[in-house]
């Protein structure tokens, strides 16, 4: 079964949509296509994330979250970008 | 690149870019950008307060390799018309920071989007975002002199 990440910024258009493209493409690139996306605003995720296996969150998140989050913030600077790779693949087991 | 959408020359213009900017406040700084957008009626009368609850809420400073940036921007709703402010200021002006909100950075430049289309918006932020960590652009725009060479430098690293 696919992993599933759910991409989250303030207001679940802007940013998330690059970061989610950008994590999709580095993760293509490695070989790991076989994975779902879905995006949406940093208020929705506590509603959302348990159906995902990951949440990657440009902004903080409120509320209590028990699906693992990383910060998605390093993909809009560069910095920190392979760190946060291998953190994000960690958690979906790849 | 691939293809636009929308005209570049009409997002990107001098009328909008402000160099050598001197405030004190996030706020007043961003009432400037946002009363410039209205005045070229690209947004509307609210588009102000939205933008400075949005920043209250979920900052946008973000800390690069070269220049710091942050990039305020409200929902489609209070935009009329696609467009980008930006000013460069003569000293840093402190905003939250996106990743860790109880954080602060000093900004060097700040970029205002008010996007009307939501189809553009990944695009245009994702060539933002190449700016943002290009080491050699992003201080060369910090030091520009004039918003005609600010915007000069961005439609040409745009248009390629």
């Amino acid at each position: 079964m696919s992993k599933k990440v759910l991409v989250a910024c303030g207001t679940g258009i802007c940013t998330s949509t690059t970061v989610k493209n950008k994590l999709a493409d580095i993760l293509k690139e490695e070989g790991h296509s076989d994975l779902a996306f879905d995006q949406c605003k940093v208020s929705e995720v506590a509603s959302k994330a348990s159906s995902f296996d990951l949440v990657v969150a440009t902004t903080d998140v409120p509320g209590k979250v028990e699906t693992p989050i990383v910060k998605g913030t390093p993909f809009l600077t560069g910095i920190g970008v392979d760190s946060t790779v291998e953190e994000i693949k960690k958690h979906l087991g790849l | 690149m691939g293809s636009q959408n929308f005209d570049l020359k009409n997002i990107i213009r001098k009328e909008l870019i402000f160099v050598n900017k001197n405030e004190k406040s996030r706020d007043t700084l961003l009432q400037t950008l946002s009363t410039r957008l209205e005045e070229y009626e690209y947004v509307k009368e609210d588009y102000y307060d939205a933008i400075i609850e949005r920043e209250n809420n979920f900052p946008t400073g973000l800390v690069t390799k070269s220049v710091n940036v942050a990039i305020p921007h409200a929902d489609a709703e209070y935009v009329n018309k696609s467009a980008i402010s930006i000013a460069l200021l003569a000293d840093p002006v402190e905003f939250k920071r996106m990743d860790e909100s109880s954080k602060d950075v000093g900004v060097e430049i700040v970029f205002m989007l008010a996007i009307k289309e939501k189809e553009n918006q990944a695009e245009l932020i994702k060539n933002l975002i190449s700016i943002f960590q290009d080491p050699v652009l992003l201080p060369e725009i910090k030091n520009s002199e004039s918003s005609e060479e600010v915007e000069e430098k961005l439609l040409n690293y745009l248009k390629n």
